[in-house]
């Protein structure tokens, strides 16, 4: 019998909605379990045991007397600490809101809550999603699952962390250049950028106002479709939110992928950046998997990837600046080092350059939408390479580096990561599925075809508990 | 097209004249990080139509 920690949501929900399942057991299991190892591994900042042990109850009441509200109702989940939640402190991993406690909930909070969702704990992020791996905040950072002594990437770090490691069933990242698919990447799971305004930001604090995005993230696509039923909803309060009718995501990840076109984007990872070969061999091996599915392969070409970078680069530190600015003068110590550092830049960009910069932007936009005139999704790596050591990392964010991931906030098109096998040392490979503004319903559909047609999902981390005990 | 300094003041003076405090390590790792957005801006500083707006114009309609 597969263990409790290691039920998709997807299996997990029909046993819930058959009461074959109860809330209140599922939710003790996780929270032992995040007692158990979540010392060594620093995916919560704060576990909420009281609270999440009243909602299961409350859950476990409602389906009881017939009330069953949907796939995730009776759902352990874990929010990024930049979603804020009504009476529970929301730091953003940062000394300066440590003590930062919202009036009220983020909408997307307020939505999986109304869905019926349980929620653990508040999750380990990069200071205010933009600081790196730090070792001089208030919290540790957050380590990888399938080698302790690696970085799980950030942002969203413990997102990516918790559910790799089965300590929460879903969890809620943000992606301002690629903070839920990096985390996803190297976590070994599946994470989704959404399109931009599909999922509201309202309640998330911000760190680039036009290029955040939230997005679930889960061990599955298929799971990640079930978050986003909940998650894709017009909200008036975010001047982003579009007024979309609601794809059927659930529907979508059990239909096939035969006839579809893949569009490889193969200079950004041949030309443009230097990746690891077991990476370009993992997605190599990804498209014979997808032409065996019956779809038809092509190369294309967009703009190189330092286009997108430098465009991504003006943007984001200026609109970071620009919410950053007042506190980071009148107290800087509380910020941590990387943080003060990425965010100052802002201040050292002109008002011209980044008007240039949304100006380009428009044009990188148009671009890709005549590329998607001839094809359905497009590939390419989400990380140039596995998951370094913790401290490793360095300055993901220089030129000299460029993200496969940002170029799609620019687009705000949605893009998902997926594991597209292991390393030799047994850390996750990664691939990237992008689509078609609003077509994240396909772009999850095509995850999901590649998840069951090959075996990536039925390996789990196995060796990290034995690692943070031995640690203890 | 004319390419003006996009830092015509030292990052030093800047960043006193906007309040902010750095200490020397950190004011080098700055320096090359603002060299890159220097680098970025330069980059796309070329000749553009004026029919070629930003992204987010200001829109006031509704659906």
């Amino acid at each position: 019998m597969t263990a409790l920690h290691d039920l998709t949501i997807a299996e997990a929900a029909p046993l819930l909605k058959a009461k074959k399942l109860s809330p209140v057991e599922l939710t003790a299991s996780y929270l032992s379990r995040i007692q158990a190892f979540d010392g060594q591994l620093n995916a919560f900042i704060r576990v909420l045991p009281e609270q999440a042990m009243a909602a299961a109850r409350k859950a476990e009441g409602e389906i009881m007397k017939g009330g069953y509200k949907g796939p995730l109702h009776g759902v352990p989940i874990g929010l990024k600490d930049i979603y804020n939640t009504k009476g529970i402190a929301t730091t953003g991993h940062s000394a300066l809101y440590k003590d930062h406690v919202p009036e009220a909930d983020a909408t997307t909070t307020r939505l999986l809550a109304e869905a019926g969702t349980i929620l653990l704990g508040k999750l380990s992020t990069w200071e205010f999603a933009i600081g790196g791996t730090s070792f001089d905040l208030p919290w540790p950072p957050a380590k990888n699952p399938w080698n302790l002594a690696h970085d799980p990437a950030g942002s969203s770090s413990g997102s990516g962390a918790a559910i790799a490691a089965g300590l929460a069933m879903g969890s809620m990242g943000t992606d301002t250049g690629g903070s839920i698919r990096g985390p996803a990447a190297w976590c070994g799971i599946s994470g989704l950028k959404p399109t931009y305004g599909l999922v509201s930001r309202r309640g998330i604090l911000p760190l680039s106002f036009s290029l955040d995005h939230g997005g679930p993230m889960c061990w599955t696509s298929e799971d990640c479709a079930l978050m986003m039923e909940v998650l894709a909803q017009h909200d008036p309060l975010d001047p982003g939110s579009a007024d979309v009718a609601k794809p059927d995501f659930a529907g979508s990840v059990q239909k096939d992928v035969k006839g579809l076109r893949i569009g490889v984007v193969r200079h950004f990872f041949e030309n443009d950046a230097e990746i690891d070969p077991e990476i370009k061999a993992g997605i190599e091996a990804a498209l014979v998997t997808f032409r065996e599915l019956g779809c038809e392969v092509v190369d294309v070409t967009l703009s190189p990837l330092s286009a997108y970078g430098d465009v991504a680069a003006l943007i984001s530190r200026s609109e970071a600046f620009a919410f950053h600015e007042e506190t980071l003068k009148a107290t800087p110590e509380l910020y941590g080092e990387l943080a003060r550092q990425r965010i100052m830049m802002g201040a050292f960009i002109r008002a011209c350059d980044y008007v240039n910069a949304l100006r380009e932007r428009g044009r990188l936009i148009a671009e890709i939408a005549t590329v998607f005139e001839s094809v359905d999704v497009l590939i390419c790596p989400t990380m140039p390479g596995v998951a370094p050591k913790l401290g490793e990392l360095g300055n993901m964010m220089s030129r000299s580096r460029p993200s496969f991931t940002r170029v799609f906030n620019l687009t705000g098109s949605p893009a998902l990561s997926v594991c597209s096998g292991f390393s030799a040392a047994g850390l996750p490979l990664n691939m990237q599925i992008i689509g078609r503004p609003f077509q994240d319903d396909l772009v999850l559909r095509v995850g999901s075809a590649f998840e069951k047609a090959t075996a990536f999902r039925d390996l789990r981390p196995a060796q990290w508990a034995q690692q943070a005990l031995a640690a203890e | 097209m004319t390419d003006t300094p996009a830092t015509p003041i030292p990052i030093e003076a800047k960043l006193a004249e906007y309040g902010l405090r750095v200490g020397p390590e950190t004011l080098e790792s700055l320096k090359g990080s603002v060299a890159d957005l220097e680098a970025a801006a330069r980059n796309i500083r070329v000749k553009r139509s004026y029919l070629q707006e930003p992204v987010h114009a200001l829109r006031l309609w509704t659906k």
